[in-house]
């Protein structure tokens, strides 16, 4: 009883020891002997880790044109993957895809009203729908985005959440540049195939620097085995499984997939069914690797155009049956299970395969990291997790290879990194780590310099004009995190044509990583030091 | 043509969109509040299935879901607590959460849809009593759930030793620095100390040249994981009987984003998202316009400034005619004003410019002087009274929406304060509000 009764008074009478700091030992704070370590006491998840600062954890928020991931950073994975929706408050629904898809002709589509609409509503969501957490509670925000995203949906980004949402601190992340972060501990050399919803896009990291001069990027992805599927669904009947009657599926005009019986309507969704198709029985056949890459060889250099929508027999013997809905079963003819991803690794008119943008990818980089490169091909994005997906493009790799003049001695070094965790989260954890560590949350754009774009507009926006800083490829040799040497930093100077220059040059050996710009509307150039050339990614 | 509600519209917008969120009414600043003005703060958290209130650091901790009601993996719907009584019996007794524990040690409790039929026995959540269940479902080695307490707070997992080591480093390097320029400082002379210090960010061809040593040796030590083509799932899906229906959907798969099998019979049921009671406060001057209860059960505000409760309720009865409502219980005293005129599409040809009064909500005599001398001094403009409603003509002549603004006085007080509001309906004439106090 008088033990702990005096406890209290015990603590009471030593005023001078502030209440926290009881929770690091002395000697703890003996053997550090710098003032830093109160600053890393962000661990996991949690809020209440010992240290001096008890910063609350930092919010990581990656945006895909599919599916977006929500988290806290230091969690190993994110709380909630969910699909992107952007929708005004009277529900009219803005999509992402169209701003990327026109991003590179023109930005005039983009309502700055709408969007900013849009993302406040988002936001809202993922505050106190979703992560529950406080504006007051000070949080640092890390948006992972993809490298080449608009620049104006960054800006509606950074709009609302400076202005409406009061973060203290934003941090954009490339994607593509910090992928190798959840692997960082084994590799730091990788080719990034990040195979997306919209596009598959392509980086070679070396040594932890983004090679810019690797970085291709092609609109294939996702969105074309869906289209690709729904395409075959209106050709084929397709059997119900349970009373065999048929049942029909067709496109209306505005694209949604729909299923009659006996010309009644069943059921009519977007892509709802489509995606339940993909998802359960679809996969990449290996085996048509080689013969495929020998084909598209032929057609390219007899300069015979791919056909658009190739044929395909289906001989109604096998079926797979798939329940779309809860209630519908049907059954589909056994080529609808890999003949829809083919459409990835045949090749549009420019004869672009996702193989081939690999083989671009390694022609492109200097020839004395080619090796080491292609030793580590790194597969992230969620398409990248239909099964077979590696396995074709390793074995398409190979015979590539060995068909071309250069490269065939790379034949026996092309392999692939296996890790543990999914790919399309893998964005998020690199967002996850960078956001727990110091360095890093502290490049992040302070709220006090944010300047509202409007305001903004006259200035050649440095480091104060509103926009962020990308400390992208801050790494050194031999830890990733340690030094920045190609960071990229958009709208250091301007350049007549609107060409934001970026200031780092970066060399290593015979290597060009060179400076990289972004444009203002935010496509990429990269100048290579070797051949003193721009050039549009 | 039927009536339409005239939309009021906060004004933060320059380019007048209609927002369709609620409104709010600041009565500090006098002024119409859209969501995008106010701030919002989270009061309290509970959950929606079992109403039980949760305190912040139960939250954090439990990862935002609630301890005991679970989701369906398969079809999200709330599962329940059932209890077996003999493990090799089939009967089902449903039991609540906390009873009927003492009685049977034998019984066997777990979780089951109630519609889709899915329960718990079959990937092994099961215990004597619903706190033994929820006990095992946090075990980390069985379950390893993202809405794992457990399993979230376990420091040493991948990622977390990754950062480790990556602020171990972040820490050496700012220590080597620190160290560097100390000794610099003592080293050289002040005068001297104007050479460009060496770059942090830049490479310099000693860190090359080691780091291309290191490689080598690297290369050599370490052995290649060779790619293994083999993949059991591709195999099983290129087989032509393949069977689908196991096969988790994306809505599945992605409810657990660290798992994400395929395989429908390891799904882990989810933890219900709690959810939260929010108030809002004006964005301009932090008064507070909704604070709601913190008890989940009750509905009431605490406070309540929603401005459907003091703006006139407007409806055109034809695209000529307004009809407005006073919901105040005192007199009302409503102004219209011709708003800029250039830019809009309609014009305002007959605007009445006199003041009008509308009488306080529940006034029982009708025929009470005040009205009276009300209706005598109507104007043409008024075309109907009756209570507390006015209906009143304005001649627009179409050009598209005018921008009025309309003014209101409220309540005894004599401050004149403006809230400009648009609104629109569906033929949209533009008005905006001025509100008196």
């Amino acid at each position: 009883m008088s033990n702990s009764s005096s406890e209290p008074s015990s603590l009471t009478s030593s005023p001078v020891t502030p209440q926290r700091k009881p929770l690091v030992s002395a000697q703890a704070l003996l053997s550090a002997r710098s003032p830093s370590i109160g600053l890393l006491s962000l661990s996991p998840g949690s809020n209440f880790e010992i240290g001096f600062t008890a910063e609350k954890a930092s919010i990581v928020i990656d945006i895909g044109t599919f599916h977006t991931r929500l988290g806290f950073a230091g969690d190993s994975a994110p709380r909630y993957i969910l699909k992107t929706q952007f929708r005004r408050p009277n529900g009219k629904e803005l999509s992402l895809e169209d701003i990327e898809r026109t991003n590179k002709s023109t930005t005039s589509s983009f309502d700055v009203d709408e969007w900013r609409e849009a993302v406040h509503l988002f936001f809202n969501q993922v505050y106190y729908k979703y992560l529950q957490c406080n504006t007051k509670d000070e949080r640092k925000v890390v948006i992972v985005e993809n490298m080449s995203s608009p620049e104006k949906f960054r800006d509606v980004i950074m709009y609302i959440l400076y202005e409406k949402f009061k973060v203290p601190s934003l941090l954009f992340v490339p994607a593509q540049a910090m992928m190798l972060a959840p692997i960082s501990l084994k590799y730091q050399t990788a080719l990034v195939i990040d195979i997306g919803y919209n596009e598959t896009r392509l980086l070679p990291i070396f040594d932890g620097l983004p090679v810019i001069s690797g970085h291709v990027t092609a609109p294939l992805g996702y969105a074309n085995v869906r289209n690709r599927l729904a395409q075959m669904m209106e050709k084929t009947r397709v059997k119900h499984a349970t009373d065999s009657t048929g049942y029909r599926v067709e496109r209306d005009t505005e694209g949604n997939v729909c299923i009659y019986k006996n010309s009644q309507l069943v059921r009519k969704s977007t892509y709802d069914i489509v995606d339940r198709i993909i998802t359960t029985i679809c996969y990449v056949e290996p085996n048509r690797a080689e013969k495929n890459v020998r084909e598209l060889n032929e057609k390219k250099k007899k300069k015979e155009p791919v056909e658009e929508n190739s044929t395909f027999e289906s001989n109604l013997n096998s079926f797979t049956s798939v329940r779309v809905t809860p209630e519908i079963s049907l059954e589909f003819p056994n080529e609808f299970k890999s003949e829809p991803l083919e459409v990835l690794f045949r090749g549009d008119e420019e004869y672009q395969s996702i193989t081939s943008l690999v083989v671009e990818s390694i022609h492109h980089i200097s020839i004395d990291i080619r090796s080491e490169v292609c030793r580590n091909l790194f597969f992230v994005g969620g398409t990248s997790m239909i099964p077979g997906m590696k396995t074709r493009i390793y074995r398409e790799l190979k015979e590539y290879m060995l068909s071309s003049p250069t490269l065939s001695g790379l034949t026996k070094e092309v392999n692939v990194i296996q890790t543990e965790f999914p790919a399309n989260i893998t964005g998020w954890i690199s967002g996850s780590i960078i956001g727990s560590l110091d360095y890093w949350s502290s490049h992040g754009k302070p709220r006090d310099s944010y300047i509202p774009p409007s305001l903004c507009n006259w200035i050649v926006s440095g480091p104060y004009g509103g926009q962020l800083l990308l400390f992208c490829v801050g790494f050194l040799h031999r830890s990733i995190f340690t030094a920045g040497i190609g960071y990229f930093c958009s709208r250091i100077a301007r350049f007549p044509r609107n060409i934001l220059v970026i200031r780092c040059c970066v060399r290593f050996g015979r290597e060009a990583a060179g400076v990289t710009a972004s444009c203002a509307g935010p496509s990429f150039l990269s100048w290579n030091q070797r051949r003193n050339t721009y050039t549009v990614l | 043509m039927a009536d339409a509600f005239i939309h009021y519209h906060c004004g933060c917008n320059q380019r007048g969109h209609v927002i369709d969120s609620p409104l709010y009414l600041c009565h500090k600043c006098a002024k119409l509040k859209c969501t995008e003005c106010t701030t919002q703060e989270i009061d309290s958290f509970f959950c929606p299935q079992c109403m039980e209130n949760m305190s912040s650091s139960e939250v954090t901790h439990f990862r935002n879901s609630c301890k005991k009601c679970f989701e369906c993996p398969s079809c999200f719907s709330i599962l329940s607590y059932h209890v077996q009584a003999d493990i090799s019996g089939k009967s089902d007794i449903d039991s609540d959460p906390d009873g009927g524990k003492g009685e049977e040690d034998k019984a066997l409790v777990y979780l089951r849809c109630g519609y889709c039929r899915w329960n718990s026995l079959d990937i092994g959540l099961h215990g004597n009593t619903t706190n033994d269940l929820i006990a095992l479902s946090m075990d980390k080695d069985k379950f390893p759930s993202d809405y794992n307490v457990r399993a979230a707070n376990a420091p040493k997992d991948a990622i977390g030793s990754l950062i480790e080591k990556h602020q171990r480093e972040d820490r050496d390097k700012a220590k080597e620095k620190r160290h560097n320029q100390a000794r610099k400082k003592l080293i050289f002379n002040p005068r001297l100390d104007t050479l460009p210090e060496r770059s942090n960010t830049a490479w310099n061809w000693t860190d090359v040249e080691k780091s291309l040593k290191d490689r080598s040796e690297k290369k050599h030590d370490e052995p290649r994981e060779e790619y293994t083509e083999e993949d059991e799932v591709l195999n099983a899906m290129r087989g032509d009987s393949y069977d689908a229906s196991n096969v988790t959907t994306l809505e599945q798969r992605i409810t657990h984003p660290s798992i994400q099998t395929r395989d429908s019979r390891k799904l882990i049921p989810m933890r219900k998202a709690l959810i939260s009671r929010r108030s809002k406060r004006c964005g301009e001057c932090e008064q507070i316009l909704i604070k709601p209860d913190l008890n989940p059960v009750k509905i009431e505000f605490k406070r309540q400034w929603t401005a459907l409760q003091y703006v006139p309720k407007s409806t055109t009865v034809c695209d000529l005619h307004l009809r407005m409502t006073n919901p105040l219980l005192s007199i009302s005293m409503l102004e219209l004003d011709a708003a800029d005129t250039s830019t809009s599409d309609l014009v305002v040809s007959g605007l009445p410019l006199k003041t009008f009064l509308l009488p306080k909500e529940h006034e029982e005599e009708d025929d009470s002087d005040e009205i009276k001398s009300m209706r005598e001094s109507d104007t043409k403009n008024v075309l109907n009274r009756k209570e507390n409603t006015i209906q009143i003509v304005i001649r627009l002549s179409t050009r598209g929406g005018q921008p009025l603004k309309l003014k209101q006085k409220l309540g005894p007080k004599e401050e004149e304060l403006e809230i400009p509001a648009n609104h629109s309906t569906s033929p949209p004439p533009q008005l905006s509000h001025l509100l008196k106090r």
